[in-house]
């Protein structure tokens, strides 16, 4: 049972329930730095998330020789004699996703946002209502009484209503209240969802009248203030709290771990968003966090410093949902990124061989390669539903600061060059990118820390934490390939190169000692300070190195599926993969 | 000894003789229809549950009143039934507006917009057993659980179908596949034992032949979507590719020509549960449970390429820390092939079989 401890925690136990492995953590200030020291982990067991939460903590034992439980099975707290930790953190992503029905004015302005801001947590859409619908008003020929009945047939968790630009004297939302409010009074034996309103805030107290005592309601300030403004952070908290309520009622077990925590447990998409802010504190610019699981794909993003974005796909889960994502992009995309000459049938029945049983090692390198392809097609899904909502040239062309990559494909990748190409090929990034891997699986702890220990929480960000891949910089500008783009001086131990990088090309530069990188672009290339002007990188302890991606933007995958596994060989070859 | 890691080993039932208990459950709140220690077919319906469709009639607009109005206009009141064709409301005077009730059923409610909401009739869900066996068991409200003696066979893939039927055998040793022309309309109606492989010609014969079920060891991953279309429940023992069934499976399979079977082969990828054929058999098989941590003398059966489908048994020893081919480590232990070889395996890349 978790004790309130007057000091900052010297050890830590983070516990970490996925859908699909249940993990176990060490942390410790090991001469008066914060460290990882272990993990365990064991398969989720869904039936009880106990015994998996236990098995994961004895692997750990057995990993450190250090006591953790009692005799009961119950985290030891605070640590005595050498035996337990100051304290446990919690983070969990099991459980069924928040059924949410969304609404809005028009499909790609409010409606869309309505959507993205369901996205924010582990939730499925039950419903979409859409005024200006071809189908009829709010997609049904009846209007908002054929809500009503659509309402009753799917009965979601919750309802996101969102329209109506600040100010504006649209009333119309208000049929979709009335809509809510009816079938909830149709069906009072049922819990009724809750009804979050995201529309124009001049409306909040016909909402309130609307709805009365009958459904429960919170009022979010507008999602789309102006037609270029999106903010779905606030909706994201409040289906955030109502996801976690939910799986604390469905998760069995799942209230017994809250206990050892002391507190509701995390998120991760929360873990990950907060994992991307102390990022985002270290510079004062754009980072983007990636978490690839077994049973669902997850980002976070931050513009000009502050959470703007978590997005969550359930259905994109790596393996467990390789057939579902085989459908959605088709069989000659995905094995598009599988080097090699094995032949596709043999690679998808690798790939659906793995969803069987996703927590099985990939054991073949034909295996590991489709499940890196199936990421990639994966976090290209969930990309393309973000970027809708970047600002400016950022959907186009992002200029991230940092990438974070973390889930189980990237933490398993065998190879740092294998996790780099998997970021570089889908999220493209222009200008200067230090890339960074979550090996040790740290994101949900660093998430939980956050709130119990600040401190430890950015020590862990600031130094042992995460793995430094690369520094990667893309010139962007317009080339034919071949032609040269940038010229660079290499100095590594005194010794110096220089050469020039061509379009459609990858350079990678391994970090051998000290090791500098001065690059001047051609004159209409930039790599992120105006047309021409150069750049100078120092490598530190990039596992990849310093590299140059001058393959152009976006990337040009060439036609046929032999040429495109060819150039993905050539791609991962160059990158030292 | 083996680590914890071999606290929590996957698990899969192959078994001539088994005791099994299974749960059937409606989605929501219904009728249980069967008592506790009753027997039961795979056709009695053990529960039952009845959703009444909603109809919302904006009666406001249709009559042209304002929205207070309409309580009043009701000619039906709130609470009584209503048959279809039935005015439900009127306004006389001189433009005078009738509405008529689209369906039978009873006037639930007016709201403040002036529309009335009606239960139109009710949609009845039936619960089979879809097995022969004894209600152990009631959950009240959902269903029951039902306990039947007989073969289990678990597999490893499904298509989200589940139905009851006579077996028919279709081959005669486990690295065969059915020709697709026996697949023919004398099988109206059985559950195939059709063989090491599927393919789309025994896939679309068995849709034009009505059975009940395939069962196979495995089946190209690219026709993944054709058979999730189809409207029989398809198992596979091994997974994707072509693999004969393993011996324990192809052992159990062939003993069961004939028989009646429930083919269930709905699953979700990552949960412990697995698609199954079960045939019920004359006698008192031993209740199927986990054994605990995985030991030495298991038997497994192997989940990862390029041993996907071998089976062996565990080595007395100690958990070691094994590099794979494909460059990742893991906890393995030391499994004895059946045809001969020893190799560290990963504990997450075995199940142990259970018979």
């Amino acid at each position: 049972m978790q004790t309130p401890t007057p000091r900052a925690p010297t050890s830590i136990l983070a516990l970490d329930v996925g859908h699909v492995w249940t993990r176990a953590l060490l942390i410790e200030r090991v001469a008066g730095i914060i460290r990882f020291v272990a993990s365990g982990e064991a398969p989720t067991t869904h039936e009880d998330v106990v015994p998996g939460a236990q098995i994961a903590v004895k692997t750990l034992e057995a990993n450190t020789g250090r006591r953790l439980l009692d005799a009961d099975g119950t985290p030891l707290s605070p640590e005595q004699d050498g035996a337990g930790v100051d304290l446990v953190v919690v983070t969990s992503s099991a459980g069924p996703p928040l059924k949410v029905a969304v609404g809005g004015m028009v499909e790609q302005i409010s409606a869309a946002s309505a959507r993205r801001a369901a996205l924010a947590v582990p939730s499925e859409i039950a419903d979409q209502f859409v005024l200006d619908s071809p189908v009829g008003r709010w997609g049904n020929a009846e209007g908002a009484t054929g809500v009503v009945e659509r309402l009753l047939r799917r009965w979601p968790d919750a309802v996101v209503l969102a329209g109506g630009t600040e100010g504006s004297a649209d009333r119309a939302l208000l049929e979709l209240v009335d809509a809510v409010r009816l079938a909830v009074e149709a069906r009072p034996e049922q819990a009724p969802p809750t009804l979050i309103f995201a529309g124009n805030s001049a409306l909040h107290d016909e909402v309130r009248e609307a709805v009365g005592e009958v459904v429960p309601l919170h009022l979010s300030p507008n999602i789309r203030p102006t037609l270029d403004d999106e903010r779905t952070r606030e909706v994201g908290r409040l289906l955030d709290q109502q996801s976690r309520a939910l799986a604390l009622r469905r998760v069995p077990g799942l209230d017994i771990l809250q206990q050892w925590g002391g507190r509701e447990p995390l998120s991760h998409v929360e873990a990950l968003a907060r994992t991307v802010q102390y990022l985002a504190l270290r510079g004062d610019g754009a980072v983007l966090g990636l978490d690839l699981g077994g049973e669902d794909a997850s980002l976070a993003v931050t513009f000009r410093n502050r959470v703007t974005q978590t997005l969550v796909r359930t259905d994109l889960g790596v393996p467990s949902d390789a057939a579902r994502l085989l459908e959605m992009v088709g069989a000659e995309q995905l094995i598009g990124w599988v080097p090699g000459l094995t032949p596709a049938d043999d690679l998808l029945n690798h790939l659906l061989n793995l969803s069987l049983w996703p927590a099985q090692r990939a054991a073949t390198p034909e295996a590991v390669r489709v499940l890196h392809a199936a990421a990639r097609e994966a976090m290209r899904l969930l990309l393309d539903e973000a970027r809708a909502a970047w600002p400016g040239e950022e959907a186009h062309a992002p200029r991230f600061d940092t990438v974070l990559i973390g889930g189980s494909v990237a933490r398993s990748a065998p190879r740092p060059e294998q996790a780099l190409m998997m970021v570089l090929d889908t999220v493209q990034p222009v200008g200067i990118t230090e890339v960074l891997r979550d090996r040790a699986g740290l994101i949900p702890a660093i998430g939980a820390l956050a709130e119990h220990a600040p401190q430890v929480a950015a020590e862990l960000v600031e130094r042992q934490g995460l793995e430094r891949l690369a520094a990667v910089v893309t010139p962007f500008g317009g080339a034919g390939v071949g032609e040269e783009v940038l010229h660079f001086r290499l100095t590594q131990g005194g010794a110096v190169t220089e050469g020039a990088a061509r379009a459609g090309q990858l350079y990678r530069f391994p970090v051998l000692g000290e090791t500098r990188l001065e690059l001047l672009p051609r004159a209409d290339f930039d790599v992120g300070f105006g047309p021409g002007k150069g750049v100078e990188l120092t490598g530190t302890d990039d596992s990849v190195g310093l590299v140059i991606d001058a393959r152009g933007r976006p990337l040009v995958l060439p036609d046929g599926l032999e040429a495109r596994r060819r150039f993905a060989g050539e791609w991962l070859r160059y990158a030292g993969a | 000894m083996l680590g914890p890691e071999a606290l929590l080993p996957l698990e899969r039932v192959v078994s001539a003789m088994a005791a099994v208990r299974r749960a059937r459950l409606l989605d929501g709140a219904g009728t249980v229809l069967v008592e506790e220690g009753r027997r039961v077919e795979p056709g009695t319906v053990v529960a039952a549950e009845e959703q009444s469709q909603v109809h919302v009639l904006d009666a406001a607009r249709l009559l042209g009143v304002a929205p207070g109005r309409v309580a009043d206009l009701l000619l039906v009141p709130v609470g009584e039934t209503v048959a279809e064709g039935q005015p439900l409301a009127r306004k006389s005077g001189l433009f005078s507006r009738t509405i008529v009730s689209p369906v039978d059923g009873m006037v639930t409610l007016v709201d403040g917009r002036g529309r009335l909401l009606l239960r139109g009739h009710t949609e009845r869900r039936e619960l089979r057993a879809l097995m022969h066996g004894q209600v152990v068991g009631v959950v009240p409200e959902r269903g029951v659980e039902i306990e039947a003696h007989g073969a289990l066979v678990q597999g490893a893939w499904g298509n989200g179908q589940e139905s009851a039927g006579l077996i028919r055998l279709m081959v005669s040793h486990a690295g065969e596949s059915v020709a697709v022309e026996r697949i023919n309309v004398g099988m109206q109606g059985s559950i195939l034992i059709a063989g090491a492989t599927l393919d789309e010609a025994a896939l679309a014969n068995a849709h034009d032949a009505e059975v009940r079920g395939l069962v196979a060891a495995s089946m190209e991953a690219r026709l993944v979507p054709l058979a999730q279309q189809l409207p029989f429940p398809i198992l596979l023992t091994e997974g994707f590719g072509q693999y004969p069934f393993c011996p324990p499976v192809f052992e159990v399979l062939q003993r069961l020509n004939n028989r009646e079977a429930t083919l269930n082969a709905c699953f979700e990828p990552g949960s412990r549960t697995r698609p199954e054929l079960f045939v019920p058999l004359q006698g008192q098989g031993a209740p199927v449970a986990s054994p605990g941590p995985l030991s030495s003398g298991d038997r497994v059966r192997l989940l990862a390429e390029p041993y996907l489908g071998q089976i062996g048994t565990v080595e007395a020893g100690e958990s070691t820390l094994h590099a794979l081919p494909s460059g990742l480590l893991a906890t393995a232990c030391t499994v004895r092939l059946d045809s001969g070889a020893t190799l560290s395996i990963p504990f997450t890349n075995l199940e142990r079989l259970i018979s």
